[in-house]
């Protein structure tokens, strides 16, 4: 499946889904609990304050797991 | 206030200039004269971004097609409510919150930003904003594209690809969890890493090729660098 635009070649034999995530309460509980718990763990790669936010959503080499934006420290 | 604004689809990520902005009026939020019903000011205190966001119309115009620039990217947030609207039951102001907002919306790289409450989640004391701000994006997609689009159930296969980046990360160890017998893909570096995640095997996108993983029951594929043209309501 691809999650926000056309799957790039559908499956010979099977479906494929386009979705558009949305937020969801009950289900954002379940994977804080899975982060709480251990089950899960985040994949947090830079993180940088909004005065340097331009500069880290610009990296200029390929950046391992989610960039954070710190507004508030 | 303080936030990323951007004006200038063409310019992509290069775009993004800080600037300051109007700061939303808590006052009128939670006036009857001025109600917008739903919505909770946030004070942010961690953003995420999508770089895909700005491929997307909903970064650009709003729901009426209108140009809706200079728009705040981000979507993703963590902080603490500060301010209620009406039609808000269940938070209250203080209380830390987490979760992915309106894409056709201003978003989170600011200092504040007006969410629907009920894209909101709390976020419990012993988990940092940082960490908030993380999960909700990679673990919504995750979550609805392995459970409510692809019905996984245990001992099912599932083949993701990039296993270790940011949705795909999740989606391994999200599907692991669940019972099923993940293989993860992706660029030679990346194969620890998804094995660490939690990947029973993994196909080097650069030497192997997926003829050789045969058959499976589900295949997810994140949105990061596909060219769709994004959210539509």
């Amino acid at each position: 499946m691809s999650v926000t635009g056309p799957a790039e070649a559908p499956p010979a034999d099977g479906l494929a889904i386009d979705f558009v995530v949305v937020s969801d309460r009950a289900q954002l509980n379940e994977i804080v609990q899975r982060v709480r718990d251990g089950r899960v763990r985040a994949n947090i790669g830079t993180v940088a304050t909004l005065d340097d936010a331009v500069a880290a959503l610009n990296p200029t080499k390929r950046v391992k797991g989610k960039t954070i934006i710190r507004v508030r420290p | 206030m303080k936030a990323i604004v951007v004006t200038d689809q063409a310019a992509g990520t290069a775009g993004m200039t800080l600037a300051e902005r109007p700061e939303p009026q808590a006052a009128r939020l939670a006036s009857l004269a001025g109600a917008s019903y739903g919505d909770v000011l946030v004070e942010v205190h961690a953003s995420g971004f999508t770089p895909d966001e700005l491929t997307w119309p909903s970064t650009w115009t709003d729901r009426l097609g209108r140009d809706r620039t200079p728009s705040i990217p981000g979507h993703e947030v963590a902080g603490v409510v500060r301010a209620l609207g009406y039609g808000t039951t269940g938070l209250s102001v203080g209380q830390r919150v987490f979760g992915l907002t309106d894409w056709t919306r201003d978003g989170t790289l600011a200092e504040y930003a007006v969410v629907e409450a009920r894209n909101l989640a709390p976020l419990p004391g012993d988990v940092d904003f940082t960490v908030g701000a993380s999960l909700a994006m990679p673990g919504l997609t995750a979550w609805q594209g392995l459970f409510e689009h692809g019905r996984l159930q245990a001992g099912q296969s599932v083949l993701v690809h990039g296993a270790a980046g940011a949705v795909g990360s999740m989606a391994t160890q999200l599907a692991r969890e669940a019972g099923a017998y993940v293989i993860g893909t992706g660029r030679a570096a990346a194969r620890q890493a998804a094995l660490d995640f939690g990947a029973q095997e993994f196909v080097d996108l650069d030497d192997d090729t997926l003829e050789d993983v045969g058959e499976v029951d589900l295949s997810s594929t994140s949105s990061a660098g596909t060219s769709g043209d994004g959210p539509r309501d």
